[in-house]
């Protein structure tokens, strides 16, 4: 028998708005993310390289995703061979991925999902369990795979999880005009994007209204960030292959499987899936008190951006996030992640089997009404912008029949 | 930094050692597993030395094949023989100079010189995840590209940095030298064919060594 699970018959109570606040949000919040470690590739020699990385360390990972970042957050960009337009954009993508194969990155992301200690080598499924809401005791591997539902839920973990583990490498460069020629002569933005880069100046008014410590020349900041994706290779055969030979937790220390790991842990691939480029453009200067908040807001926006568009031309990167509310409808995502008037969204239903393994039914599509989109972008509340003042997106109904909070939107093409 | 005095025996040699090869300096840009074997650059360099690749236009037009792009030994073997059996060894200043360095030494070939850009611009860098020194994203914040460093190196070692053009042994049948350009405005690299002729205005020999 399917048990179908709406994560919101629990939650009935909390539309009624009479429940607790926090309750609601942190039961909500109990769907599986996708897991994302995010790299800045640095230009040393570049102008405001150092302003770069340093507002890049403080840009949070998204909230629709797990935080998987590794130790190393910044790495060096490759310096590439002149060639001609066509062949740059793989080329620089092959070199990316030379870097991360080179540095056994798809190794530390499995390392980091089984919190392996360096010491003994032991692995443990504790993050798993916390980020799948799993029973964690039902995820003793050993045991897990002696049994039916031990495996669905190892496979779900797989799927759900492991499976959808990315790694988005970031290339973030200051915009000046030889910056801007090259992205065109590239073909990474449209010719009218650079008309518009030499076109617009710096807002005077705006700049009049900054904060003394914000020099005409940063008010004018501009970034352009190239962002590659790429997935973590795990499937049932390597996860079958990872259980067999590596696995052991810390009551079974078996010095044969450490060093077994160490040899093999270059093996685990990531798979490129695409990137996306964009232009920061003139960003306000609401909020700015110092250079370094302009470089923190230029930054942020403008890989939020290239995330959001990121999310647009790959549906296996796009986001879930759950209705909070049915009447009216509304859930926490906004401009940040790139709703318009023109986005759409299914409705999901998560339905976990007998064995624990989960499945998305689609019960129905919704749309952001106009005038009520959330703007959730850095700083939008300090700018002032239109929708700031807001707490969530509200959509309305295109097609279904009951919705519950709880239940799941997907942006759909 | 490691200096390793031996006769071209090496063991437990890294990526980026200086070693002393019979006397001459090297900077190690690739080794085995084994840490024994691997090729190094010379820290000196030729330059200065007007045409330093040919000074003789009419004995470089007779030059036996020195198309190969993987092997500059066979390349600069090939002109040796070449200049020793018309007795004008210093027609062809940077190969004489590798003479002087040695035995072994020679003017790299183009994929020889590329893997040693390569190498020296930090495309094959591996990062150090171990380095329990190091907080969480404090890592690589020095803000000195690969290629600094090693000039660094190469500097500390009384060498000479690499700074830009570098010509080959590798010749194309229509008798250009393959030259290594670094455009350091934009942080593009490439190569390029040049007459033998004048290489010198832009370009400087180094020569590498195989142990």
């Amino acid at each position: 028998m399917t048990k179908t699970i709406l994560l919101t018959t629990l939650l009935l109570y909390s539309s009624l708005l009479t429940a607790s606040a926090q309750t609601k949000d942190s039961d909500l919040e109990k769907y599986h993310r996708s897991s994302l470690y995010s790299i800045l590739l640095k230009h040393p020699e570049k102008e405001y390289c150092n302003e770069m990385i340093e507002a890049f360390k403080s840009i949070p990972i998204p909230d629709k995703y797990n935080n998987h970042d590794l130790k190393i957050k910044v790495m060096p960009s490759p310096i590439m061979k002149a060639m001609t337009k066509e062949e740059v954009e793989g080329a620089f993508k092959d070199a990316i991925l030379s870097m991360l194969e080179r540095n056994k990155v798809g190794g530390r992301l499995v390392e980091k999902w089984f919190d392996r200690d360096k010491t003994t080598g032991a692995f443990d499924m504790n993050l798993v369990a916390e980020r799948g809401f799993y029973d964690a005791t039902v995820l003793d591997v050993n045991v897990a795979r002696a049994s039916a539902r031990g495996m669905a839920l190892l496979a779900d973990a797989g799927e759900e999880l492991i499976g959808k583990t990315y790694v988005i490498v970031n290339d973030i460069r200051y915009a000046d005009k030889e910056t801007m020629k090259t992205a065109v002569l590239g073909g990474l933005l449209a010719a009218q994007l650079v008309s518009s880069f030499f076109g617009i100046g710096v807002d005077i008014t705006s700049v009049a209204s900054a904060a003394a410590g914000v020099t005409n020349k940063i008010a004018g900041f501009k970034v352009m960030v190239t962002s590659y994706l790429f997935r973590l290779d795990w499937n049932d055969d390597i996860a079958n292959n990872f259980y067999s030979n590596f696995w052991m937790d810390a009551s079974n220390p078996d010095a044969g499987r450490k060093q077994a790991w160490a040899a093999q842990m270059g093996k685990y691939n990531l798979k490129y899936i695409g990137s996306a480029t964009v232009f920061s453009g003139k960003t306000a200067l609401g909020g700015v008190n110092s250079e370094k908040d302009m470089f923190l807001k230029v930054c942020t926006r403008a890989i939020d951006k290239s995330i959001s568009e990121l999310q647009k031309s790959f549906d296996e990167f796009k986001v879930n996030t759950p209705l909070v509310t049915v009447e009216p409808l509304t859930a926490y995502i906004g401009l940040k992640e790139g709703v318009d008037e023109d986005s759409r969204y299914e409705v999901l239903e998560k339905v976990i089997d007998e064995n624990g393994r989960t499945t998305y039914n689609k019960v129905g599509e919704v749309k952001p009404e106009k005038g009520k989109i959330w703007d959730n972008r850095f700083m939008a509340s300090e700018d002032k912008e239109d929708g700031s003042e807001l707490k969530y997106t509200t959509f309305k109904k295109v097609s279904g029949k009951d919705f519950f909070p709880g239940m799941l939107l997907r942006e759909i093409k | 930094m490691c200096c390793i005095a031996a006769h071209a025996q090496f063991s437990d040699v890294k990526q980026g050692d200086i070693i002393d090869i019979n006397g001459t300096k090297g900077l190690v840009f690739q080794v085995d597993e084994s840490g024994s074997h691997g090729k190094a650059m010379s820290i000196q360099c030729l330059r200065g030395v007007k045409n330093s690749w040919c000074n003789d236009k009419k004995l470089g037009e007779q030059l036996p094949s020195m198309s190969d792009e993987n092997d500059g030994f066979a390349n600069t073997k090939a002109l040796l023989d070449f200049a020793r059996a018309n007795g004008k060894l210093s027609s062809f200043p940077v190969f004489e100079w590798c003479t002087k360095l040695g035995e072994g030494w020679y003017v790299p070939s183009v994929k020889e010189l590329e893997a040693f850009v390569n190498y020296w611009l930090g495309n094959e860098q591996t990062l150090d995840w171990d380095d329990e020194e190091e907080t969480e994203n404090s890592l690589n914040d020095d803000n000195k590209t690969h290629y600094r460093q090693i000039n660094d190196k190469l500097l500390e070692a009384g060498g000479i940095p690499v700074l830009n053009g570098v010509f080959t042994s590798t010749v194309t049948p229509d008798g250009k030298v393959y030259t290594f350009h670094f455009n350091r405005a934009n942080a593009v690299w490439s190569f390029g064919k040049r007459t033998k002729e004048k290489l010198n205005a832009y370009y400087v020999g180094r020569a590498f060594y195989n142990f």
